[in-house]
């Protein structure tokens, strides 16, 4: 049996929420205030509700806060007064139908879940009342609150020490389990027949004979009659304190009984002690009955420990507990954890809602998506989703999952773009990085697993997330022969400059653009951006203007004048050869196209103009760059 | 404080006792305390075996009876009884496990529903007001439109459905259409989500027959049944239980006594408990040691009882030696009867005493009450009023708070059915609402006012109390055949409806056979009447040889004679023969008793 949804409904930051989990391993991702925390809290508050030190509770701060823009400028701040939290389980056993047999709801198509409503209402003098139904809400029925006792919460919160929890002599976690065993194998009295005899020892030495015999002369001072002597004794009379003294320690050496207590310890090895001892608790409690369910909620373990000993948590989390009634939920900020995490397990908290990840693979083909229009407009394969969803998990754990975590996302071909992207954003104001926009190299052109992450016209089934895609359209693809080489160019009254500039510009658009705007599936937060031939023709002829002084006044042309003087002189001769006249369209194509060829490599390129632009930007004063358009329209829609 | 319990092998052979199990508990056999030191052992049988999630339900008819069960618990085990262990009617089982939870798997119930048992309240179901020039009209249901007069002639309140078929005021419905119609007033009353307890029980059948997994769940949460007074289960109970048992229920125990079922008119079937005991599979143990009665008064008892039960011995009882007296009553001495009953009674230092007739008629007979039908008021809300304070004065608080709840959704949520049917479910739960309940019943005012007064009185209280816009007013009928009303508005209530008041010399002094099941009393004093007509019991139900197959009326009187612990008296009418009542008490001492009271003043001015 697990928890299978939660709806949550005025808690904290939270307006309405309902999140579906998994039946094992919940990672819960999202920014800093997307309320992981509260979803957290929210879970743990009804696992902690039969638990006789509930660490939990409602306040009046709890309650949510809605705060509405008036059309005259002022604010209306309405405080809730009643808080909702529903949680369903899936998954019962024959004994936990029993069990939890006022909670049942039988579905129309005749399984059996379990429901619990909490309910939190404030009322007069901010006094708060809760209450509980269980079963079909409508009957408002309510199970016998003993049956709360057999859910269990462990929770290890983000700022917690465990240190705390594993030093307490009076219920720690450790004693715990170890009095569950003395109790199964009923050796309690062998237990306590220990300490009596380190009692007898100790009483006998004299340290102890002469500390009782002050305090008795000094009782008998101040009253003979009334005051009987004392005995002293460890304090034994229950098993609990006796467990509960004894605590984990890292020895100094193998076989050494010296070593650092756990005050000495790293925060992050006390949080994996702690966690191994709850494991070893679960597991027991697994042993003495099977009704009984499980949660374990770990906030941010990447807190106190490095990335691989994360992954190495993660390992064993995976494996250590298999049996059905226990259920992790853990938040984290790490894409490293993130990253180890399959698809299904991911939920991505964003704006009051919770995503998926596993969900943008799910029954995807049957949303009828084109995915080739050349062949007829093809639709998209259910084999082709399963590829791509292993093409995006290899992806996660090759470069890590870093764009869950971001407001928006820039997908583009190469290595290159990606160092000009934020530069460009720069340039026009509206920095990637300082928005939050994960730039995606795809290394190549591998848009259409990513853009499953985007397309679905269910919103349960995409990334809450702005993408674009830029791509070059790739036009005559002849341009790269030596033909149509600089020098060749130029030559014969620039005859193979026209033809290289007719074949781009009647040159058939690579089919993928159309399969991309396809896949895109008309969703509003898919942008696909490209642009004719390539980014770097595509540079130049953002660059070139009517006016040949204007062309030559631009940075790029100072860049490649820079770079290649040969290859500029002959930009300019051709220009002189044009006479005054303002150029037109198609001379401007000429000029970018011999720019373009007067070009250093692809990747050297990219490296020196984006050098060449910060410098140039940092030096202060009119950018004289001109974005290609479609750059900055995908810009503009991640940073509107 | 702990009750002794003295372990017989009878005792520990039932206290063993396992898997499906009838246990048949003669009269005064410590059956309740039997029940009860088991439930402890259960309680660990259901943990060991089960888990710690799993318990028992032990059930009862009445609510009285459970509180019984509960408080002898905790008395003799010093603890209390609880999760995950129930003891609680089979009415509230039914309704708390199965029909609650799951009355949306009985299709033809669309609603949540409400168990409304009044006869007049139900009724109302069955009409639409409708508002014509002004004037508020009632009109039947379409549903039952197309059978005509059939609404008028029987009342569709007084429909119930078995497990073969439909019944009319507990009478088998024959006829093809009159079934069509029953059938058409039951499927519309589970629609608008109203129903009776018989309902509940069919539904709950319904449900766990075609629901094969709520019934094993329920197994799971309850692996232990035990059904206390099983010989007044129906056969829809046991049909009830039946589908437990085909859902893997491997601990069912019927505890009762084929004898003592008196609840005929509540469909009790306890010929088939007795069928049941001849059944392969049931472990039958007898329970047939008295420690009430002396024997004596088991002689006499016992002519009335079955072979198929076990003989009775009194065990370990004290005789007083007080011989078995027959009155003669006549309309003039009943009050000397019951004198010289008390005054047996205070010779032998015999304090706990009953006086018993069959029926709540009969009893305000004898007790001078003239007018047993006499109706005061048109509205219905006075008499669910001097129900609950009844109910409260005899401890029964649920019974009384779901009559103030009717009060309520009468004063508070109008004429539709289904706005009353919502009230009741939202304030039900309510602790305010129930707190206030508790605190209006303390307030109702004393029977001993007038009829006209107490309305006043009441209607203020109403009014003030629960903070009505307008006053309630209860309406006299204007006239009653027989009756001036002008007169009887200044007659106290209490003249026709008996308070349980000690201090009233209308006190309710004599008790239906029904109110004491299950009590004990050092003397009973028992009116028969002349014949076995009709509802009435008498000395002809006595049988001249050993019977198998026991009537109502001999369970009646079984029932009345066995509450006796030293002293048993019976009158019977003065018409009858000394003879007559030597021959039909064969073999048992008795002493016949003339009390003649000429002069004297009779019971009832």
């Amino acid at each position: 049996m697990y928890l299978s949804k939660i709806y949550i409904k005025n808690f904290r930051g939270i307006k309405e929420l309902l999140v579906e989990f998994d039946k094992k391993l919940n990672v819960i991702i999202g920014a800093n205030g997307q309320l992981k925390t509260s979803l957290m809290d929210a879970i743990r508050l009804f696992y902690a509700w039969g638990e006789p030190n509930q660490d939990i509770e409602i306040t009046k701060e709890d309650f949510h806060i809605d705060i509405t823009q008036n059309d005259d400028g002022t604010k209306t701040i309405e405080q809730s007064t009643k808080i909702d939290i529903c949680y369903q389980f899936e998954g019962l056993s024959a004994q936990q139908e029993g069990a939890f047999y006022q909670y049942l709801d039988r579905k129309d198509d005749g399984t059996m879940i379990a429901r619990v409503h909490l309910s939190f209402e404030m009322k007069e003098k901010g006094r708060i009342y809760s209450s509980y139904i269980t079963g079909k809400e409508e009957n408002a029925l309510r199970a016998d609150w003993n049956t709360f006792h057999f859910f269990h919460p462990y929770y290890l919160g983000a700022l917690r020490d465990s240190t705390r929890d594993l030093m307490s002599t009076r219920n720690n976690l450790l004693g715990r389990v170890i009095k569950r065993k003395i109790d199964r194998a009923g050796s309690e009295d062998d237990v306590k027949s220990i300490v009596d005899n380190a009692n007898n020892q100790l009483l006998q030495r004299q340290e102890v004979r002469e500390t009782q015999t002050g305090i008795n002369d000094n009782l008998n001072q101040i009253n003979s009659s009334d005051l009987n002597n004392v005995e002293l004794h460890i304090e034994q009379n229950r098993i609990e304190y006796i467990v509960n003294i004894i605590k984990p320690f890292l020895p100094y050496s193998q076989n050494g009984a010296n070593g650092f207590v756990l005050t000495q310890n790293s925060l992050g090895y006390n949080n994996l002690i702690y966690i191994a001892s709850v494991l070893s608790d679960i597991k027991d409690c697994h042993a003495d009955d099977n009704v009984s369910i499980y949660a374990l909620l770990i906030e941010e373990p990447e807190a106190h420990l490095h990335p691989q000993l994360q992954i190495n948590l993660y390992n064993f989390l995976k494996n250590a507990d298999t049996n059905e009634n226990s259920q992790s939920f853990i938040t984290t900020h790490s894409p490293t954890l993130t990253s180890k995490i399959p698809l299904e397990n991911l939920i991505l908290l964003k704006d009051n809602a919770a995503y998926h990840i596993g969900n943008c693979f799910r029954n995807r083909h049957q949303e009828r998506i084109v995915r080739d229009v050349a062949a007829n407009n093809r639709l998209l394969k259910e084999k082709e989703v399963k590829n791509y969803r292993s093409m995006i998990a290899r992806y996660f754990d090759v470069t890590r999952s870093q764009l869950l975590f971001s407001n928006g996302c820039m997908f583009i071909e190469g290595i290159s773009e990606c160092q000009l992207m934020e530069t460009f954003s720069m340039l026009i104001g509206k920095s990637l990085i300082d928005h939050q926009i994960e730039i995606v190299d795809t290394d190549g052109t591998a848009f259409y697993q990513f853009l499953m992450l985007f397309n679905s016209s269910d919103n349960t089934k995409k990334l809450p997330i702005k993408a674009a895609f830029i791509t070059d359209e790739d036009q005559f693809t002849d341009s790269k022969d030596k033909e149509y080489n600089l020098d060749s160019l130029i030559k014969n009254g620039y005859v193979k400059l026209n033809t290289l500039r007719d074949g781009i510009n009647s040159g058939q658009v690579n089919g993928r653009v159309n399969n991309m705007r396809a896949m895109a599936n008309n969703q509003a937060n898919i942008k696909i951006c490209s642009g004719q031939k390539t980014l770097e023709y595509q540079i130049c002829k953002a660059n070139t203007f009517t006016d040949k002084d204007t062309t030559k006044g631009t940075w790029l042309y100072e860049l490649i004048k820079q770079e290649n003087s040969d290859g500029i002189d002959k930009v300019d001769s051709y220009m002189v050869g044009l006479g005054d006249r303002n150029m037109s369209e198609e001379e401007q194509q000429n000029v970018a196209l011999l720019m373009w060829k007067s070009l250093p490599g692809k990747a050297e390129f990219a490296q020196i103009l984006n050098s060449f632009l910060l410098e140039k930007y940092e030096e202060g004063g009119d950018i004289k760059f001109t974005l290609p358009l479609y750059i900055q329209d995908a810009i503009t829609h991640l940073v509107p | 404080m702990s009750i002794q319990y003295d372990i017989t092998p009878q005792r520990q052979a039932y206290l063993d006792a396992r898997g499906y199990t009838i246990l048949t508990a003669c009269p005064g056999s410590g059956k309740t305390t039997s029940i009860v030191k088991k439930l402890h052992t259960v309680s660990r049988y259901c943990e060991e075996h089960y888990g710690r999630h799993a318990g028992f339900a032990c059930m009862s008819f009445t609510n009285k009876a459970c509180a019984e069960l509960k408080l002898k618990y905790k008395e003799m085990h010093n603890e209390r009884l609880s999760f995950p262990n129930e003891v609680l009617t089979i009415d509230s089982f039914i309704m708390q496990y199965v029909v609650l939870p799951f009355w949306y798997l009985c299709d033809t119930c669309k609603k949540k529903p409400l168990v409304v048992n009044e006869e007049e309240i139900l009724e109302q179901v069955y009409y639409n007001n409708v508002k014509i020039e002004g004037e508020w009209q009632k009109y039947p249901i379409m549903a039952l439109r197309p059978y005509g007069k059939l609404i008028h002639s029987k009342k569709p309140s007084l429909i119930s459905i078995e497990k073969m078929g439909v019944k009319w005021n507990h009478k088998v419905v024959t006829n093809a259409n009159e079934i069509k119609y029953c059938k058409a007033a039951i499927s519309y009353r589970l629609s608008k989500g109203f129903i009776t307890s018989g309902d509940a029980l069919w539904m709950a059948c319904y449900i766990l027959k075609n629901h094969k997994d709520v019934s094993k769940a329920l197994v799971a949460r309850f692996p232990y049944i035990i059904v206390d007074e099983a010989q007044d289960n129906s056969e829809l109970h046991f049909e009830f239980f039946k589908l437990l048992k085909l859902a893997g229920l491997q601990n069912l125990e019927y505890v009762g006594d084929i004898c003592q079922s008196i609840y005929g008119f509540n469909n009790a079937r306890p010929e088939l408990l007795q069928n049941l005991m001849l059944e392969e599979g049931w472990n039958v143990l007898p329970l047939s040691e008295c420690r009430r009665s002396n024997q004596r008064i088991i002689d006499l008892y016992c002519k009335l009882k079955s072979k198929d039960v076990p003989p009775i011995t009194s065990h370990g009882v004290e005789d007083k030696g007080v011989p078995i007296v027959v009155y003669k009553y006549d309309d003039d001495n009943v009050r000397g009867i019951i004198r010289d009953f008390y005054q047996v009674c205070d010779e032998n230092e015999l304090s706990s005493r009953i006086i018993l007739a069959r029926g709540v008629n009969k009893c305000k007979k004898l007790a001078g009450v003239k007018d047993v039908d006499f109706k005061y008021w048109k509205s219905e809300l006075p008499y669910l009023l001097i129900d609950a304070v009844f109910a409260y004065e005899a401890s029964d608080m649920d019974y009384a708070f779901r009559k103030i709840r009717l009060v309520l959704s009468i004063l508070f949520a109008g004429s539709s059915p289904d706005t009353k049917r919502q009230f009741i479910h939202e304030i039900e739960h309510d602790i305010d609402w129930n707190a206030r309940i508790f605190g209006f019943l303390k307030q109702i005012p004393s029977f001993s006012l007038s009829f006209k007064e107490w309305s006043k009185q009441t209607c203020v209280l109403l009014h003030d109390y629960w903070g009505l816009e307008e006053q309630p007013i209860f309406v006299p009928y204007q006239r009653q055949a027989g009756y001036k009303m002008k007169d009887m508005e200044n007659v106290p209530v209490e003249h026709f409806h008996q308070s349980r008041d000690k201090d009233s010399g209308y006190h309710k002094s004599i008790d239906t056979i029904h109110a004491v099941k299950g009590a004990t009393l050092d003397a009973v004093l028992l009116f028969l009447s002349s014949d076995s007509r009709g509802q009435a019991i008498s000395l002809n139900d006595f049988p001249h040889k050993t019977i198998k197959t026991m009537t109502e009326s001999q369970r009646m009187i079984y029932v009345a004679c066995s509450r006796a612990t030293q002293f048993l008296a019976l009158s019977v009418p003065r018409s009858i023969a000394d003879e007559e009542i030597n021959k039909a008490l064969t073999g048992v001492d008795i002493e016949i008793r003339n009390i003649n009271l000429q002069g004297e003043l009779v019971f009832a001015n």
